[in-house]
């Protein structure tokens, strides 16, 4: 049944895969140092073109939305320049630093006043799991402190048993989930940007995905970053942490700073102190050489004990704090 | 499927089956692959390439192929198409924001030519977290309903409390006997 011109095809299919995952890189090194990657785009496309008789469905598939994500990145290079000017007054909406109660306990998720967008796959309409399902949701924040209560769950109000929270369209607060990690087995953090997220240890993982600009304390089972720069990861890991088309990264252990009697005990009660921290032990889905990956490095200057008290004080700007905890942020 | 390795699996002794373990990152494909064999899921690091496992059940003798899922990684699944008897699609239930992406990475997967044939089980992971959609929410998302070219069932289950694993993995190898070993 396997005729020679298909097992011809496989090998030429296997050939092209390699062609194109190799330009595939060389577009990305491009556009990354900002040159003009369109021709090389172009030609991509045409030998794609050409290959259409020899590439099995699925092959297909995967190369057509590698070149749509190309493109994309390409256009977002070039838009990039003019749209960062329309995102500058920012500022101007600052809130008055002095107000004394900084803490907004609001949450934000009583779900009524959210005009969340409710999905749709496929055209088929999704129900938002909020309405029924129990889970900690916190999203479309700017500049706020945010403290989590326990008690501002979407869906019902009565939580059994563990449940997860999600961060979405986060930027300049500050978000303490301490007090709720207790009851968490899964954090999804997306588009979070210039903040800080501390968490207690919980038994579960958590993914930080297009995110910039961020400090986060984590203990947690897993943790997977993908598609994000200049993130600080303050961590315990009982596996390997991995990173994933990520850069400027800096992992360092969960601070002792912050271990206070009650996180100590919930490091006991989730057992995830029974196994050494893994947090240096870091994988670059991107750099499969035996060298050090450049994208991610140990961070070698701590905060300092006064640093990390600033997250106690929430009568304080958050602006402020985050300045003391996101070092780098220019 | 092809009636040639139909054959030639009418020939072997010994009644193996390769069952390909598929998802987006972060489902818990490893640590259902950990917790059907008995070992300590405390310290499963994300997959960098590919695990074996191989289980005897029912007196045959599975071999599954547990292929990291990480964005990176997934153009390498097609390495493993060949021969695959079952496919076990496993789901986050609680990752909401990437539903829509598990469903288009499913339905894309299912056109390859290359897996026709193979039974297919959706295990909805991670029902042990209260915010995580129910079984038949997330049939509706992948449109499993819609599927005609492949046998499906779909399974509620948690790795951490190893609810229901078993049940999804008697219906798979129930289905693929079925239909390969059907004169042995």
């Amino acid at each position: 049944m396997a005729s020679s011109s298909s097992a011809a095809n496989a090998t030429a299919a296997a050939k092209y895969w390699e062609y194109f995952q190799l330009q595939k890189e060389a577009i990305t090194a491009m556009v990354a140092q900002s040159q003009d990657a369109s021709q090389a785009v172009r030609e991509l496309d045409s030998s794609l073109r050409e290959a259409y008789i020899f590439l099995p469905p699925y092959d297909l598939k995967r190369f057509n939305d590698d070149l749509e994500e190309l493109r994309a990145l390409l256009q977002q290079k070039r838009g990039g320049a003019s749209k960062k000017q329309g995102f500058k007054f920012k500022s101007a909406v600052a809130r008055p630093s002095n107000a004394v109660s900084t803490i907004v306990n609001t949450a934000s998720p009583s779900s009524a006043d959210l005009p969340v967008a409710e999905p749709t796959y496929n055209g088929v309409h999704m129900p938002p799991a909020p309405s029924t399902r129990p889970s900690y949701s916190f999203t479309g924040i700017d500049d706020r402190w945010i403290a989590a209560d326990p008690l501002q769950l979407l869906g019902e109000d009565r939580l059994q048993g563990p449940t997860d929270c999600e961060l979405r369209d986060i930027s300049n607060s500050i978000v303490d989930l301490r007090p709720i990690s207790h009851s968490l087995r899964a954090l999804n953090c997306h588009r979070v940007q210039n903040s800080v997220v501390i968490c207690g240890p919980f038994s579960g993982s958590a993914t930080v995905r297009d995110s910039a600009g961020c400090a986060m304390v984590l203990g947690v089972r897993q943790f997977r970053l993908e598609n994000s720069r200049a993130i600080d990861v303050y961590l315990f890991c009982t596996s390997h942490p991995i990173i994933e088309r990520s850069s400027g990264v800096r992992f360092a252990p969960y601070p002792l700073e912050l271990q206070s009697s009650q996180i100590q005990r919930e490091f006991d009660a989730t057992q995830l102190s029974s196994q050494p921290n893994s947090f240096d032990k870091v994988d670059d889905f991107n750099w499969l050489k035996r060298q050090a990956s450049p994208n991610w490095s140990l961070q070698k200057l701590l905060p300092s004990a006064n640093d990390w008290a600033l997250l106690d004080d929430a009568s304080r700007p958050c602006t402020q704090s985050l300045h003391a905890l996101i070092k780098r942020m220019s | 499927m092809g009636l040639l390795s139909i054959i030639r699996k009418l020939r072997e002794k010994e009644k193996e089956m390769r069952i390909l373990v598929l998802g987006l990152d972060n489902a818990g494909k490893t640590t259902i692959m950990k917790r059907m064999n008995g070992e300590s899921i405390d310290t499963v690091s994300p997959t960098l390439g590919f695990n074996i496992t191989t289980l005897d059940f029912d007196n045959y003798k599975l071999n599954f192929w547990d292929v990291g899922g990480q964005r990176t990684i997934r153009p390498y699944w097609r390495n493993y198409f060949e021969q695959t008897d079952g496919i076990i699609w496993v789901v986050d239930s609680a990752d909401r924001e990437r539903m829509a992406d598990c469903a288009q990475e499913l339905s894309s997967l299912l056109k390859e030519d290359r897996l026709a044939g193979a039974s297919l089980l959706v295990l909805a992971n991670k029902q042990d977290i209260a915010g995580a959609l129910s079984k038949d929410e997330i049939q509706r998302v992948l449109e499993l309903q819609k599927l005609t070219t492949h046998h499906w069932a779909i399974t509620a289950c948690s790795a951490v409390t190893g609810e229901n694993l078993l049940e999804g993995l008697q219906w798979l190898v129930k289905d693929i006997a079925a239909h390969i070993y059907m004169f042995a």
